[in-house]
This record gives C-alpha cells, structure tokens and sequence, in this order.
C-alpha cells in the first residue's frame, strides 16, 4: 500500500464546530471529509473505509451510538479507529460508548492540542499494529520491508499480490467475497472483476503453497469467497 | 434532590389525616345514633364537620404540594438543558480561539472566517443567555415592569441586535416599519427580551432557510403592534390556546426550547397594559404584539 494521507471523517450535526475541525485537521495534514447526520456518515463510509471516525452522538437523524454498532458489526468497517465527541460527560456515557466500541471518548467543550494529540495518538497504534510482522505456517510477512519469506527463502511477490495477501493474513480465518477483496486490495476507482481475484489467488497459491493444488493456507470457501488459515 | 413520591405523599395523607379524620367520623356517628340530650346533636354534628374539613383542607395542600413540584421539576429540566446548549456554542468559540493563537492559519481568508464563525458563535451564546434572563423574569413580570416613554422603531433595532451578528441568521429576517408611530410606554429590557423571544422562536420553528417578517406599524386604537411571522407549520387548532402557557412545547416540534418564550412574551406584554395574540397568516404563523402608546402626561 503506498503512503498516503491518513483519512478522517467528521460526523458533527453542528454547522461551526464542523468547519473548525475540518480545519484543523485538514492543516495537521489529514485527509478530511465531513458529515452532519448518520445517514449522510453512511453514504461516506460506504465510498471507503476512513483511518479515523471523529463521531458527535446527539445527530439530528439518530444517535452516534447507533452509527458505532453498526460500523462495528460491518465486515468491512469494523476495523476503523473511531474517537466519540460528546457534550455528554457521564462516566456511564462514557463507559457505554467505549463498551459499544469507541476507541477513545473526548467531552465537549475541549482543549484542541488534547484533542490532535489524541487523534495522532490513535492513528500511531493503527499504524504500529499495521506494522507488524505476521507469521503462518513457514510464511513471514514484513509489512514494512514489504518481504514476503517461506522457509527463509523470500518470495518474489506483485506489489498487488503482496497487498492481497497482507490484507487476507491481516484477517486470519476471515471469509472476504470476491467483491470485498476488489474493494479493499485493488480500490474503488479499479474496473475489475471476480476473475481477476481468482487469477491473483491462483498464482500467490503457485508460489506460497507447498502443494498448489492442494492448498493449506489460502482457501476456498464455496459459495462465499477466500480466507487464509495458519 | 428528594422528592417524596406520590405515593409516599398518600401514605403521609392517609395516616396523619384519613386515620383520625375517620375515628371522629366514628365518634360523630356514634354520638348522634346514641344521643341522649339535644346538645348531642349539635356536638356529634360538629366533629363530623371538624373531620370533613381536615380531609378536604389536606386534600388541597397535597394537590398544590404537587403542583409546586412538578413546576420545580419542570426549571430544573431546563436548567439542564440549557447547561447542555450552552455547551456547543462554547466549543466552537474554545477552538476557534486555540486555534488562531496556535498560530498555524497563515492564510488570511482562513483567519477571517475563524473570526466570522467566533462572532457568529458569540451571537449564540447572547441568545441563550437572553434565554435564562427571560427565565428568570417569567416569575414576576408584573412587579418588575417599570414603563417610561420609548421609541418602538429603536426598541426593534436593539431586538434585532443580536441576531444581526449571525449573517446566515441576519438573511432569514426581513423588517419592515411603518410610520409615522408615536411613542409606546414599555419596559426597555422586557420589551426587547419578548420581541427576542418572538424572532427566536419564528426562526426555530420555520423551515430551515425560510425567513422571519418583523413588521412595526400603528394599531387601530392609536397603540402600536410589532408583528413576527413565520413560515412554519401552523399550529394546529387544538393547541393554540396553550401556546402562551409556561412550558408548554408543541407535540412533535422536536425541537430544543425553554417552553417559556412565549409564555414570558405574553406576560410582558399584559404587564405593559398591551396583548400578545396569534393571529391567522397566508403561511405560517403571525405573533402580535400590542403595546399603548405614551400620552403626553407620561412624559
């Protein structure tokens, strides 16, 4: 995956606050784009997954609580960081937010470097976590290196093909449809379709199974799509 | 806070009260079954009245015990929310103002709308705090009212005041006076605050964008109206005559209030000598508010 600007959405139904951390954030070097209800959220978050979801829970069509549990039970959004921005002060609001899956829980009215610091400390732990070296079998993935070694011996890898299966061992045992993995390895912009999935799998399985037509690792899952087991 | 419950207050009714009430109920009946002389009579007949009025006096002061509370309830509700609203408008100003002294917006159309959106900000938090002064003059309009002679065009200019630092907010009203008028007698601060509280609800209550109308013009009996139109859903019969009461919300409005500005509005208005009335629009809803005009002696 290259380098880019790590993405934020902002979900505040207030017109100012809104504009304020849009701001701040954009000039922090962030990539941020903006919702003021939990429907629009949705629409945004369905064009692609954020690093990072800044969610106010008093919106005018429903509770940010709602949104939470629902990114939380979505197969592809789960995975996102999300910071809860609420006026709401209680220990128990805080504890129910962080319950339902928050990450961190910030009141309002708060200090902005508090503030940025904690966004940046949270996008720090994504990265740490999607930096680190994932073993399997004989296999080891250096995300960072971008090496990809079976038994010692480093494999010669696509850069796709290398996505592919970093994103498949991110989510050991996790069925993905041929769809998903489109979305999630090759981006929305791609035109491609289930074949190229299939094309991709067959020869990383060439070159990472020990016995290609009788996987271990990366398998099939009729009907559904592929995951990889260890 | 503890408040006794309902039942707790029956239960303190029924021991204290109903219990001794209906032992001299017994003691009256029996007097007057077994009577002997004929003083009996009127001895038996006045403990009976003795326990009637026990009950029905203790029935009167549970009911306005009741009703106290339920009003005490209902402030400290606002008192809450208002708390709450306070809350948004001071965020923003917070970290507008962080963030223009961390010094990191160079470019100068960013600093001005950081100083744009702090002003408007600013005009919010004015609003709400005119919210809590009507609250507290919801208690005593009457008494505190002091009259004297006034412009009704410049009252309406120092209304609109706050309103004017929001731009957004300052497009949605449109004004309109219509002179020659004379002068009203009005309480400077009570009238602005009800002619406050009538934009403000015509703003909440319309659709988003849609405008408010203030007009200002002479009424028939030489007095002066101030009208504030909205173009919101007009409220439905059935409500109308609830509307001037304190607290009273609109079914489904969904909108935050106080349920005291009109309610206050109204009540300055009666104190000045003048009326608040809901009159029928093309669109919308039409609040006109009538105050007499200044006599020559008033001066």
């Amino acid at each position: 995956m290259t380098e880019t600007k790590e993405r934020i959405v902002i979900v505040e139904d207030d017109a100012s606050i809104r504009e304020g951390l849009e701001l701040n954030l954009r000039l922090e070097g962030y990539s941020v784009r903006c919702a003021a209800g939990s429907a629009e959220a949705l629409t945004l978050l369905e064009e692609g997954a954020p690093d990072l979801l800044l969610l106010d829970l008093m919106l005018p069509d429903g509770s940010g609580l709602d949104l939470l549990r629902r990114i939380r039970q979505d197969p592809v959004l789960c995975e996102i960081h999300v910071l809860i921005l609420s006026a709401l002060g209680l220990e128990s609001d805080k504890v129910r937010g962080l319950r339902l899956g928050a990450d961190d829980y910030v009141t309002k009215p708060f200090g902005l470097a508090e503030l940025l610091a904690r966004i940046d400390a949270s996008l720090r732990r994504r990265r740490v976590m999607q930096q680190a070296v994932i073993r399997f079998g004989e296999v080891t993935i250096d995300p960072v290196r971008r090496e990809v070694t079976r038994g010692g011996e480093t494999l010669k890898l696509t850069p796709r093909e290398h996505d592919l299966l970093l994103h498949l061992a991110r989510h050991m045992d996790r069925v993905f449809s041929r769809e998903q993995l489109l979305q999630r390895v090759w981006g929305d912009e791609y035109e491609g379709t289930a074949r190229t999935v299939d094309n991709f799998v067959r020869s990383l399985r060439a070159k990472l199974e020990p016995d290609p037509s009788t996987p271990r690792h990366l398998l099939t899952v009729h009907g559904l799509g592929y995951k990889l087991t260890s | 806070m503890v408040r006794p419950s309902w039942h707790t207050s029956l239960w303190l009714l029924l021991s204290t009260v109903l219990m001794p009430a209906v032992l001299s109920i017994s003691v009256g009946i029996l007097i007057l079954v077994f009577y002997r002389a004929a003083w009996d009579v009127a001895f038996g007949v006045l403990v009976l009245c003795f326990a009637v009025f026990a009950v029905a006096g203790s029935s009167i002061t549970v009911f306005l015990l009741r009703r106290t509370a339920r009003l005490a309830q209902i402030q400290a509700e606002f008192i809450a929310n208002i708390s709450h609203d306070f809350r948004t408008p001071l965020t923003s100003i917070r970290m507008f103002v962080e963030t223009l002294r961390s010094g990191r917006v160079v470019d100068l159309e960013e600093r001005d709308r950081c100083l744009e959106l702090l002003e408007r900000e600013t005009g919010r938090m004015e609003r709400l705090v005119q919210q809590v002064l009507l609250f507290r003059q919801a208690d005593h309009a009457e008494k505190t009212v002091a009259p004297t002679p006034q412009d009704p065009a410049e009252l309406l200019e120092r209304a609109l005041q706050p309103f004017e630092m929001d731009e957004q907010v300052a497009a949605r009203i449109t004004r309109e006076v219509r002179g020659p008028l004379p002068l009203v007698l009005a309480d400077r601060d009570a009238v602005v605050g009800a002619l406050r509280a009538l934009v403000d609800n015509g703003l909440k209550y319309g659709p988003q964008e849609a405008g408010v109308e203030v007009a200002l013009r002479a009424a028939p009996d030489g007095a002066v109206a101030f009208s504030v139109e909205d173009r919101g859903q007009p409220i439905p019969e059935k409500e109308r005559r609830h509307i001037f009461r304190r607290f009273y919300r609109l079914k489904g409005s969904g909108r935050s209030g106080s349920g005291l500005g009109l309610a206050v509005a109204n009540e300055i208005a009666r104190a000045h000598g003048g009326k608040l009335v809901l009159q029928p629009a093309t669109q919308g809803n039409r609040f006109v508010m009538t105050l007499p005009a200044a006599t020559e002696d008033d001066g």
